[in-house]
């Protein structure tokens, strides 16, 4: 199993740049941040750091490992700005960039950048609009694009299932919120097997990758969105 | 842990680090980002 880290970005900024040192030197694959604008979670009087900027510096910081946001929201990413800042990133960092994307579900970031909630499948089919666009985007002739961008696509359900099996080299789940371990894997197994009928579709193989590993209990379950504006 | 989600066809794991930043209290395994790494 290759072993990855994504690391908050709610540390004094040379903890963070030291941390992301002790990682790479470790030795893990890949070090991730998390796009969002803050946490609910935040302790009082911590910092918290945009992701891109962080991913900037850790290309500089880091020597060997993979490095990528888990994940670049739809919610506040403009596609054509976030293709411009991968490709960006990925020459800064010799092409170590790992691209995570997803739909975007924090009632956090919805909230400090006043975009409104989807209900759940207006959200999944502007997911696909967006997603399309990105991919486009990353091989878009007038950026003259000199890497090729893998896409991790992160997130449950169909709609995110067919887009990994189009587009993505890897997908990541936690495996559900508020469930046991044994009730994580199940799911999971069970996305997987979706996963791999629909690769057999596309003709496509994708790395499946979880970020639940290191809890063996349930997590905490996400409450219901404070709003829901249709777009 | 580690093992079972391997046996469900997973190739990666991502932990968080440090180990119980953004993790309800009593979620994570003690030393389970130690142990991943000096498994051979």
């Amino acid at each position: 199993l290759k072993l990855g880290v994504i690391t908050l970005q709610w540390s004094p900024w040379p903890e963070l740049t030291d941390r992301w040192r002790y990682l790479d030197e470790l030795g893990v694959e890949t070090i991730w941040v998390a796009d969002h604008l803050g946490s609910e979670r935040l302790p009082p009087g911590a910092p918290w750091f945009e992701a891109w900027s962080c991913l900037t510096a850790l290309a500089y910081e880091t020597k060997r490992a993979r490095i990528g946001p888990l994940v670049s929201p739809m919610t506040y990413r403009n596609p054509g700005v976030l293709a411009r800042q991968a490709l960006t990133v990925a020459e800064i960092s010799g092409g170590r960039l790992e691209l995570g994307i997803g739909s975007g579900a924090s009632a956090y970031d919805h909230e400090a950048t006043q975009v409104p909630e989807w209900p759940p499948k207006e959200r999944a089919a502007a997911f696909v609009t967006w997603t399309e666009r990105l991919v486009e985007m990353l091989s878009f002739e007038r950026y003259d694009p000199k890497h090729d961008i893998r896409l991790t696509i992160a997130g449950r359900g169909p709609t995110i299932l067919g887009l990994a099996a189009r587009y993505a080299y890897r997908w990541n789940t936690f495996g559900g919120f508020g469930v046991s371990l044994e009730e994580a894997l199940e799911s999971a197994k069970k996305d997987n097997a979706r996963l791999d009928e629909l690769c057999a579709k596309t003709g496509r193989t994708v790395v499946r990758s979880t970020s639940s590993a290191g809890t063996d209990s349930s997590r905490r379950r996400r409450g219901p969105p404070t709003r829901r504006s249709p777009r | 842990v580690i093992d079972r989600w391997r046996d469900a066809g997973f190739e990666e794991a991502v932990f968080y680090y440090p180990p119980d930043s953004n993790m309800p209290d009593g979620t994570v395994t003690p030393g389970v980002f130690e142990r991943a790494f000096a498994a051979p």
